[in-house]
């Protein structure tokens, strides 16, 4: 078994939009988003939305893969939404 | 019926007990198990000396939320000075498939199962429903997966499953708010349920926002207490005094069993509903009381449909207004109000209990008249199960 690199461009398959503070020094609301990947049938990774108001993500929205710097020197996944030109 | 051995028919639902309920209760674990016990070995028509089986759930070992784990087995066991000839296990979806093959096995004859919740007094001491991960100093297995994107409870994790059956078939939450608004009607006939006043569709779309599209009536109630069934061998039935048949009983884990990896979010449970229709010859329209596991109220959309009262996408439908889910309609669900209403008791042991109070004419005044069918149902597809009970 090895790791594979996933780059591509993904897709929201779904979300929430979290609005109750679970721990005392939580920013609020914050959306968590279910990324799939046209390129990589089967994966789908879970993690922050950023890059646009929460409110904004939704099912089948465009987003680039990005990390954010977490605590103790880890990184965090999270997902950039991405404008779509029409 | 085909050759298929049925086995479940070789056991039979013999006595249910529970402690008192309620949001915080001053007794421990420990003490409500053995009131939930001593209630439901009575209420079978048994004594302690004929109870020859033990187990719980969950089985034991870390949960990821204080106030979950039900007492030590050992603890319970010998506070009750069994002797028993099997232990543990529960296994296959619902909380008493263990016991089912254990006394069909002939591994017992009368198998005491217990769940016990302390919720309530843990949300109390945290200020607030606990984040996962509360009771742990770090993140490992999967809560490492969790915590760093802020899927800090079980609410973060059903979300995306409701926010994409949702979408897939255009239902609305002002739809889906007749399905707590009912059970709170259910609840008022019910004295042992936590949330007795009234719920209106207003109250419900007017409440705050846990996690999209869930709302907080949309979530059941951390309570403490503790549910207890007495599983028997039907070879016993003489000796029972108010005995309820399994009809047909499955737990397919279907899909992935992960959160976010389940394949299609907007269908779950079907492979556990088709699995119990293929050992019986009753049919849906033959069901006459429905006790659907309610942690969330998508939880109970989905069964509804993977059971076939409606076809897929369809529940929105089926539950507007209220009508056909309540005590007087063509599938009164949940009617002792649910985890949403009743209380958190958690693995469908409530609606278990409740299932059986229906078929025996127990219900007092919530009881739908003729009860001869009633199905039960556990959890979702990660781990979910449904049954079919008879008079």
């Amino acid at each position: 078994m090895r790791p594979v690199q996933v780059t591509s461009r993904g897709r929201v398959y779904s979300f929430t939009v979290n609005y109750q503070r679970w721990l005392s020094d939580l920013e609020v609301p914050y959306a968590i988003v279910l990324v799939e990947f046209e390129d990589h049938p089967g994966v789908r990774i879970a993690g922050r939305l950023r890059g646009c108001p929460p409110e904004d993500a939704a099912i089948g929205m465009a987003v680039d893969v990005g990390f954010e710097e977490g605590p103790g020197g880890y990184a965090v996944p999270s997902f950039v939404a991405v404008e779509e030109t029409a | 019926m085909t050759a298929m051995d049925i086995s479940e028919r070789r056991a039979l639902i013999s006595g249910i007990g529970h402690s008192q309920i309620g949001r915080q209760i001053d007794r421990s674990g420990f003490q409500l198990t053995l009131d939930a016990i001593l209630a439901a070995v009575a209420d079978a028509g048994l004594s302690m000396e004929q109870i020859d089986g033990l187990t719980a759930f969950p089985p034991g070992g870390k949960t990821n939320l204080p106030g979950y784990a039900s007492p030590d087995l050992s603890e319970i066991h010998d506070a009750l000075r069994l002797t028993t000839s099997w232990r543990g296990g529960t296994g296959g979806g619902l909380p008493f498939s263990g016991a089912v093959d254990a006394v069909a096995g002939g591994r017992a004859r009368h198998v005491v199962l217990y769940r016990t919740v302390k919720e309530g007094s843990a949300a109390r001491q945290a200020g607030g429903r606990p984040a996962y991960g509360s009771i742990h100093s770090h993140a490992e297995g999967p809560l490492a997966w969790l915590l760093p994107i802020g899927a800090l409870s079980p609410v973060c994790q059903i979300a995306p499953f409701a926010a994409r059956y949702m979408h897939d078939y255009g239902v609305t939450r002002e739809q889906l708010a007749w399905i707590p608004v009912t059970q709170r009607a259910h609840a008022a006939l019910n004295p042992d349920a936590v949330y007795r006043a009234g719920l209106t569709v207003d109250d419900y779309l007017g409440s705050r926002m846990i996690s999209t599209p869930i709302c907080l009536f949309d979530c059941d109630v951390p309570v403490d207490g503790s549910t207890a069934l007495v599983i028997s061998s039907a070879e016993t039935s003489a000796d029972l005094r108010a005995p309820v048949r399994i009809e047909a009983m499955a737990g397919i884990s279907e899909s992935r069993p992960f959160w976010d990896q389940f394949e299609d979010m907007g269908r779950v449970g079907y492979a556990s509903a088709a699995a119990m229709w293929k050992r019986t010859d009753l049919k849906p329209a033959d069901v006459d009381v429905a006790q659907l596991y309610d942690g969330f109220t998508i939880e109970a959309v989905w069964w509804l449909e993977a059971l076939g009262f409606c076809g897929t996408g369809e529940a929105g439908d089926f539950v507007d207004g209220g009508r056909r889910i309540s005590l007087s309609g063509e599938l009164p669900l949940n009617t002792w109000g649910g985890q949403l209403s009743g209380g958190r008791l958690h693995a469908a042991f409530g609606h278990t209990a409740e299932a059986v109070r229906q078929l025996r004419g127990e219900a007092d005044e919530r009881q739908v008249a003729g009860a001869e069918v009633a199905v039960v149902t556990n959890a979702g597809g990660i781990e979910g199960g449904a049954a079919l009970l008879t008079r």
